[in-house]
């Protein structure tokens, strides 16, 4: 027979029993009033603590911590040669491929460049390549953005990325409220990476009744602004 | 090391800090703990068995590394006559929302459990670990550890019925309108 003791219960609560233990044990819960309080209690504390220390889970690793890690060379044990597997996590390539990219963009938001040597067409190709890709990425990210408002509990992050043009974005809520008129209004943190220069903005969104969540305000965040 | 352990590595950064500010109760201290863990993750990498959970591997030297610098921190301190206790309630929070004041007191709470008891809180309740993976961590056998969750649940229990009945949260910060259907 078993007594629904103390260390019985947090072994219940925390699954360490047998499904036949678990059985007996629930049995006995059903006709013990305190000792369900109890259960129910754990399980308020423990879903407590566990809420409680997620804030660290949620914030930005330092990146001097990051650092002791990744300074470490990759010795690939398979390889006896490990220059054959040089990946670096932040692969320099990326500049290489981005850098065309970055110039094609850049061209885009300057206007054009008459004095430059390329030739009409192909300019004009590029041009038209850079913008459709731009605005076919940035409807993407809108989208991105509104998934990440309408599901995401505040601080889980929301990825996209399109390898094609390097460019990435992250979406996270920070923090949800209900305005005057009673729609609920998000702000969120946006990491975007675009021509190998990332950017931090913080925006606020409020949600319309179409389920579609429009910025009514976003901040720059240029203390926290890296290139790659 | 192989790329695909450095990566693992830095993916697992964000627990090994919570479980290091668990264990420090204080945000530089925990940075100070990781990183020095971290080192010496990387120092004796060929004494990690591939396969093996990475994460417990990593909070095992944690839990050292911290355990030798409280030793030489205390005889630093026998030495001046005084053994510093509990630097307790380092969250210097906005006391505004009834959510984040429930989730402070329960910090608090562990804050004020003796050191072994809350390194088995911060490992079975926080990060989920088994009994037996969190004994392994701590190194210690799987009674010792049952004894100082019972005794460490039962403080908390208690310590939060004291400070407050009602553990409800009660803001929408955390909840997602649609995802919890709490749009009103």
């Amino acid at each position: 027979m078993i007594t629904l003791d103390e260390s019985t219960l947090i072994a219940y609560v925390d699954g360490e029993l047998d499904a036949g233990t678990v059985r007996l044990v629930e049995s006995k819960l059903n006709t013990d009033q305190n000792a369900t309080q109890y259960v129910e209690q754990l399980r308020e504390i423990a879903a407590l603590s566990r809420i409680a220390f997620n804030d660290t889970l949620h914030e930005a690793v330092p990146q001097a911590l990051k650092d002791v890690i990744l300074r470490h060379s990759i010795q690939d044990s398979t390889a006896p040669n490990s220059n054959v597997v040089s990946l670096a996590p932040r692969a320099k390539n990326d500049w290489k491929i981005a850098l065309p990219m970055a110039a094609a963009v850049a061209f885009l938001f300057l206007g054009l460049g008459g004095g430059y040597q390329y030739s009409k067409s192909t300019t004009e190709n590029a041009l038209k390549l850079a913008s459709l890709t731009l605005k076919q990425d940035q409807s993407a990210m809108t989208i991105a953005l509104n998934q990440a408002l309408e599901v995401n509990m505040s601080g889980d992050v929301q990825t996209w990325t399109n390898p094609d043009t390097h460019r990435s974005a992250s979406f996270t809520p920070v923090r949800t409220y209900q305005d005057k008129t009673g729609a609920f209004c998000r702000e969120y943190k946006k990491e975007l990476v675009m021509a190998g220069q990332a950017e931090t903005t913080f925006g606020l969104a409020c949600r319309n009744d179409q389920g579609q969540w429009n910025t009514r305000y976003i901040i720059q965040d240029n203390s926290n602004s890296q290139s790659f | 090391m192989d790329l695909r352990t450095q990566q693992e590595m830095v993916a697992i950064l964000p627990r090994l800090r919570r479980f290091a500010l668990g264990l420090t109760r204080n945000e530089a201290s925990a940075d100070d703990l990781v990183q020095a863990a971290c080192e010496k993750a990387i120092n004796r990498i060929d004494q990690w068995e591939p396969g093996s959970r990475l994460d417990s591997w990593m909070f095992r030297i944690i839990q050292t590394t911290n355990i030798d610098q409280l030793r030489s921190q205390q005889r630093q301190d026998a030495h001046l006559g005084v053994v510093k206790h509990q630097t307790e309630q380092s969250f210097d929070g906005e006391r505004a929302v009834e959510a984040s004041l429930t989730l402070d007191s329960v910090r608090r709470a562990i804050h004020t459990l003796p050191d072994e008891q809350r390194a088995v809180v911060m490992l079975v309740s926080v990060e989920g670990l088994s009994y037996k993976e969190a004994s392994n961590v701590l190194e210690i056998p799987m009674g010792t550890l049952t004894s100082r969750l019972v005794r460490a649940r039962t403080a908390l229990a208690r310590i939060l019925k004291e400070q407050d009945g009602d553990l409800t949260i009660a803001n929408t910060n955390n909840v997602s309108p649609l995802g919890k259907g709490v749009r009103s």
